[in-house]
């Protein structure tokens, strides 16, 4: 009950603030800046856009900034399907933009518009990142040293500048990411159904890796060591016969140790590059 | 009673926690201020809706995996607690000093004792009673560390972060292969995980259970409903690899639908080939 109530009160608060900011603001641009009140404990951050992109530029510690941008001018008069449709239903793009913090963990939501809405995020560099698109865009983040999580249902993904881990899908997309740097206790994973994925590693990689494209090609600038089962591979019973056909690699790059690498296409091709 | 006032106390004053005398003042300003009243309208309304939102329940599965946290963790403490007391006496208050020290001290003696134990290893060679004695103490340690590392296991594999489930799947491997909790836990990610890139790392890691039945069967439950082609690609090569003619209608269906995308449908094909 008392739960129930906590709730009620959360999101009706959320909503009212909505409406009093987009009473202010009508047609113009989201924007809204927090000031961090926590720079200690590490900052956590969850965007979800329905229909938009999400970009993420990393910057100083102290402070949040929160774009949002209607990609058509029409789009202020858009049409909004909340998905509690409290306090409206015919609203301009960004009145649909909401900002929740609890314990340093930042929710920003852009709920679904008739035309895209895109957001834009300069975060602390060190914000663990959930970013998650569904359509009419990708996601793009840019100068971030932090866990990055990036899933897009259409969109392109792309990721520079890196220097810690990533996991990261996409429907119907590229992949592109760029580290300067990777954690060695971290694994990292990147699937895309139909699209090429390309990763740019520091030259002194090390990581276990295992990639693998149906129809698409797997070209590695990297030395590979093929290991000649897959990892686990411990019962006898298993490999009755042979895989299907498709371009797999399985092996060390780089000797010993390092993360797992999971790299997966169907159609697309895998490119591991070194950083020059 | 102002008008920022009225709107901080709008959710305590709805939901019955507005003290009586505040009460008062706050409807007093309603009847003056127009705007207020509107304000207050709105929420009284939303606030409605929102209690008729139906209370979200936890999934049997959560609450499978949550069993298996807590069996897993009261195990560990049924262990700790039969070692502690063997311990009591001497070296129950030996334990008490222990604690109280300082971590550096601690790390010091335990650093001076290991090199002592090398010392005295190296001078007097086990024999007979000790011999076994230590082969106990081994097998004693290689099961605390088994309980260790399934514990670690099932607890990465339930948190919030894709990063973390993922590298919960990669401790997997550390974890007996006769296992069937962290078993059940890869299974439930399989079929349960919302990020793709945690449920393919899944299915490489199921391969070590190749010739358990439940994994099969849970294997080809997924694969009849799974939406992704990147796991169904993966879950169709493994049944061919294990020469799984119980996967032949599920793949058989498959065929037959257009909605399964084309290059899985080939592969499909080819497995059937190979299956029949």
């Amino acid at each position: 009950m008392i739960n129930s109530s906590c709730c009620r009160w959360i999101v009706g608060v959320l909503l009212l603030w909505q409406t009093d900011m987009a009473r202010c603001q009508d047609a113009a641009p989201f924007r809204k800046v927090i000031a961090m009140h926590d720079t200690v404990r590490p900052v956590f951050l969850r965007a979800n856009v329905v229909n938009g992109d999400i970009r993420v530029i990393g910057g100083e510690p102290h402070e949040m900034v929160i774009e949002a941008f209607p990609r058509e001018k029409s789009a202020t008069e858009a049409k909004t399907t909340l998905a509690i449709e409290a306090t409206a239903s015919e609203t301009n793009a960004t009145k649909s933009v909401t900002i929740r913090e609890e314990e340093n963990r930042y929710y920003i939501n852009v709920l679904p518009t008739v035309s895209p809405v895109d957001l834009v995020i300069h975060a602390p560099r060190t914000a663990n990142l959930k970013l998650h698109t569904r359509a009419n865009g990708g996601i793009s983040v840019e100068k971030m040293a932090s866990e990055i999580e990036a899933e897009s249902f259409n969109g392109n993904i792309n990721i520079d500048q890196a220097s810690d881990t990533v996991v990261a899908h996409t429907g119907n997309g590229r992949i592109d990411v760029s580290f300067n740097a990777i954690r060695t206790d971290k694994p990292m994973s990147f699937t895309t159904v139909n699209g090429d994925v390309k990763l740019v590693f520091p030259p002194n990689l090390k990581a276990r890796a295992r990639m693998d494209s149906v129809t698409g090609l797997v070209v590695s600038e990297f030395e590979i060591r093929k290991l000649s089962k897959p990892r686990g591979n411990r019962e006898a019973g298993e490999g009755k016969t042979a895989s299907l056909s498709s371009k797999k690699v399985n092996g060390q790059i780089g000797g010993d140790g390092g993360p797992d690498l999971l790299v997966k296409s169907l159609t697309g091709s895998i490119h591991l590059q070194k950083k020059k | 009673m102002k008008c920022s006032q009225v709107e901080s106390a709008t959710f305590d004053f709805l939901s019955g926690n507005l003290p009586g005398p505040a009460v008062e003042e706050l409807e007093a300003h309603l009847q003056e201020c127009a705007a207020c009243r509107e304000t207050m309208s709105t929420a009284r309304e939303m606030w409605h809706r929102l209690g008729e939102l139906p209370e979200s329940q936890p999934s049997p599965a959560l609450r499978g995996r949550v069993d298996a946290i807590i069996e897993a963790y009261r195990q560990g403490l049924a262990h700790a607690g039969q070692n502690a007391g063997r311990g009591m006496g001497w070296g129950g208050s030996w334990l008490a000093i222990w604690r109280s020290w300082h971590p550096a001290w601690q790390w010091g003696l335990q650093a001076a004792l290991l090199v002592l134990a090398f010392i005295v290893g190296g001078v007097f060679q086990p024999v007979g009673f000790f011999k076994t004695r230590n082969s106990e103490a081994l097998t004693e340690l290689r099961s605390q560390v088994g309980d260790l590392r399934q514990l670690v296991t099932l607890t990465l594999l339930q948190q919030p972060s894709a990063n973390e489930r993922l590298e919960g799947v990669g401790y997997s491997y550390l974890v007996s292969a006769q296992d069937k909790k962290v078993l059940a836990a890869l299974l439930q990610a399989l079929e349960t995980d919302p990020n793709v890139n945690v449920r393919v790392a899944a299915v490489g890691a199921l391969r070590q259970y190749a010739s358990d039945s439940t994994v099969r069967q849970g294997m080809l439950r997924t694969l009849a409903k799974e939406a992704s082609p990147l796991v169904q690609i993966e879950l169709i090569d493994l049944m061919v690899q294990w020469g799984e003619k119980s996967s032949i209608p599920v793949l058989e269906k498959m065929r037959n639908n257009e909605e399964v995308d084309p290059t899985v449908r080939r592969q499909v094909e080819e497995g059937l080939r190979r299956l029949i």
